[in-house]
């Protein structure tokens, strides 16, 4: 939620321009991408389709974020590829706390992790300056959306 | 268990090789060694075991070793067993609960004078913690004045949000699953260039802090936590695990051993196995399998099983187990590995119901796979060690079979 931002005067202004909260990406809409990127840092780049966006972040660090987002509704689903793993929280918003909260599933190392649900899923993976992994909410996917397409590397 | 230790073995045992241990040209010496030699005098070699692990862990295929560390320069030491054995992450982390008060390691600090904390990513969470100087010790080895970080010990310094973001906090003896962990991957140092730019240090690795403030600070890469494998002074460009063969159905633990050293000695020629060049940053090479090209490739002791993408095979229905594979009779498979260097190796493997295995409550599994939830990726962790061996070959190190990095097998 956007109390957890860093900057709650930058939260009063998105607020500002989408009255329904603009929380984190996932979940919400194109104006918290932009927010994104902005703390972020680095560069975005969107590309469309009938249906939806795909907004490409690529991070100081190397990592390379992409977002997809209905075409005036919710981000759907987020990859990430890099060195570095992103600001997850920041990413994930809500979904967060309880990813980062739930049970490992049995000994699945330093080098995957995973967490689903019905509403939403997270999994990370990779290793040293190789991570990977993506998001997504299963009820929110457009028509048509192939999974396999969320990834960022 | 963590116990005291002293120097005397370690002395010992380099008194007893000294005169092998300091070549310069250590590939050169000990051809003609022979097996009660290496039996008596070998020092590149640490035992390592697949168990339960520490006291409430409940380990299933973690590969740990014991480290000895000393306050640079003196007898003072302590020997930590339980210290996890990553090929797939680079340096020595101590979790800060097991040390004893009496060793006191000196701080790193930043640039700006004061302290240097870490932060430490995992795929699954990061380590937040003080950068310190040990002179590290493993089977007959010894790395001095080691950059390694204590998870944990900077508990009046929260970690910074770009830190905490990557997961969860993997300081303790329960979430990280050991006492320790050491990672030997492909990389000298264990972030380079992003994290010694001075200009705009990468942040979410390496923070100057004082009081609970902390910005990102530059870190020369020889000052970077270091795969300390490297800093030995002989034995030094790469390392081989070797364990033995188990049967399908797991075994109670398994024992084997961490060789250091890629054709440096009698023990760790390169023998048959084929070398697969990997990619200098990421260590990716490609897996093609079941008609897919997994080009984020990668073999990894720490990861627990193999874990790759395959719809066709029944996942288990154990909430536990969740992306696990449970087939109803085991599966022998085939995957080709390729290097950048597009040499292939045809690599068969075994996948078995997860559910049965672990109903065994054996600690070391070799047919356990996971789904590879991301596509695009093979992981070849610890269920593929047993019964070979694996050599991983540091960046920028000649050996025998070129420069690495590279995989081996």
């Amino acid at each position: 939620m956007s109390s957890r931002r860093a900057w709650p005067i930058l939260s009063l202004l998105l607020g500002l321009v989408s009255p329904r909260g603009a929380g984190a990406a996932l979940g919400g809409d194109a104006a918290s991408i932009a927010a994104d990127s902005a703390t972020l840092g680095g560069t975005r780049e969107i590309t469309r389709t009938v249906a939806w966006e795909v907004h490409v972040l690529r991070l100081p660090s190397g990592t390379v974020v992409r977002e997809y987002v209905l075409r005036g509704g919710k981000v759907f689903a987020i990859a990430w590829g890099g060195p570095v793993i992103p600001n997850l929280r920041l990413l994930l918003g809500s979904y967060f706390e309880p990813y980062v909260k739930s049970p490992q599933g049995r000994a699945s190392g330093h080098h995957l992790r995973v967490v689903a649900t019905p509403n939403w899923v997270v999994q990370s993976a990779g290793h040293t300056q190789g991570f990977l992994g993506r998001a997504w909410l299963p009820t929110e996917l457009p028509a048509g959306f192939d999974l396999d397409t969320v990834r960022a590397w | 268990m963590v116990t005291r230790g002293t120097l005397v073995a370690y002395a010992f045992a380099l008194i007893a090789c000294g005169s092998s241990s300091t070549q310069t040209d250590a590939g050169a010496d000990a051809a003609n060694t022979n097996d009660a030699d290496v039996d008596a005098g070998v020092i590149n070699v640490a035992p390592v075991i697949v168990d339960q692990g520490p006291a409430g862990v409940g380990a299933v295929n973690v590969l740990y070793t014991t480290i000895t560390l000393c306050i640079p320069g003196t007898t003072t030491c302590q020997t930590i067993d339980h210290v996890e054995v990553d090929t797939g992450s680079v340096g020595l982390r101590i979790v800060s609960s097991v040390l004893d008060a009496f060793l006191i390691l000196p701080a790193a600090t930043a640039g700006s004078g004061n302290p240097l904390i870490e932060c430490y990513q995992y795929a699954d969470g990061y380590n937040w913690g003080p950068v310190v100087t040990a002179d590290v010790h493993i089977g007959g080895e010894t790395a001095a004045s080691v950059p390694i970080q204590i998870a944990g010990g900077a508990a009046s310094t929260p970690a910074p949000s770009a830190c905490s973001s990557a997961g969860s906090e993997e300081d303790t003896v329960p979430t990280l699953g050991g006492n320790g962990l050491v990672g030997i991957g492909f990389q000298a140092a264990d972030c380079g260039n992003a994290c010694a730019n001075t200009t705009t240090p990468r942040t979410g690795s390496y923070y100057s802090c004082t009081g609970t403030t902390c910005t990102p600070a530059a870190v020369p890469i020889a000052s970077q936590v270091q795969n300390p494998v490297s800093l030995f002074p002989s034995d030094n460009n790469g390392v081989a695990v070797e364990l033995p063969a188990i049967d399908p159905g797991g075994a109670a633990t398994v024992t084997g051993s961490l060789i250091f050293g890629i054709g440096t000695a009698s023990n760790n020629a390169l023998g048959a196995a084929q070398i697969i060049t990997i990619d200098a940053t990421t260590g990716y090479f490609t897996t093609v399998f079941a008609d897919q090209t997994l080009a984020a490739s990668f073999i990894d002791s720490g990861s627990v099983s193999y874990a790759f993408p395959d719809t066709a095979i029944p996942q288990c229905t154990t909430g536990s187990l969740t992306g696990f594979f449970c087939p109803p009779t085991s599966l022998s498979l085939m995957a080709t590995n390729t290097g950048q260097n597009h040499v292939s190796i045809a690599t068969p493997f075994n996948v078995a119901d997860a559910n049965g295995l672990y109903g065994n409550g054996d600690a070391a599994l070799n047919d356990l796979a996971i789904t590879a939830f991301t596509p695009g990726y093979f992981d070849w962790g610890l269920s593929f060690f047993y019964g070979r061996t694996v050599f991983t070959a540091i960046s920028g190190a000649m050996t025998p079979g070129g420069a690495g990095p590279y995989f081996a097998y």
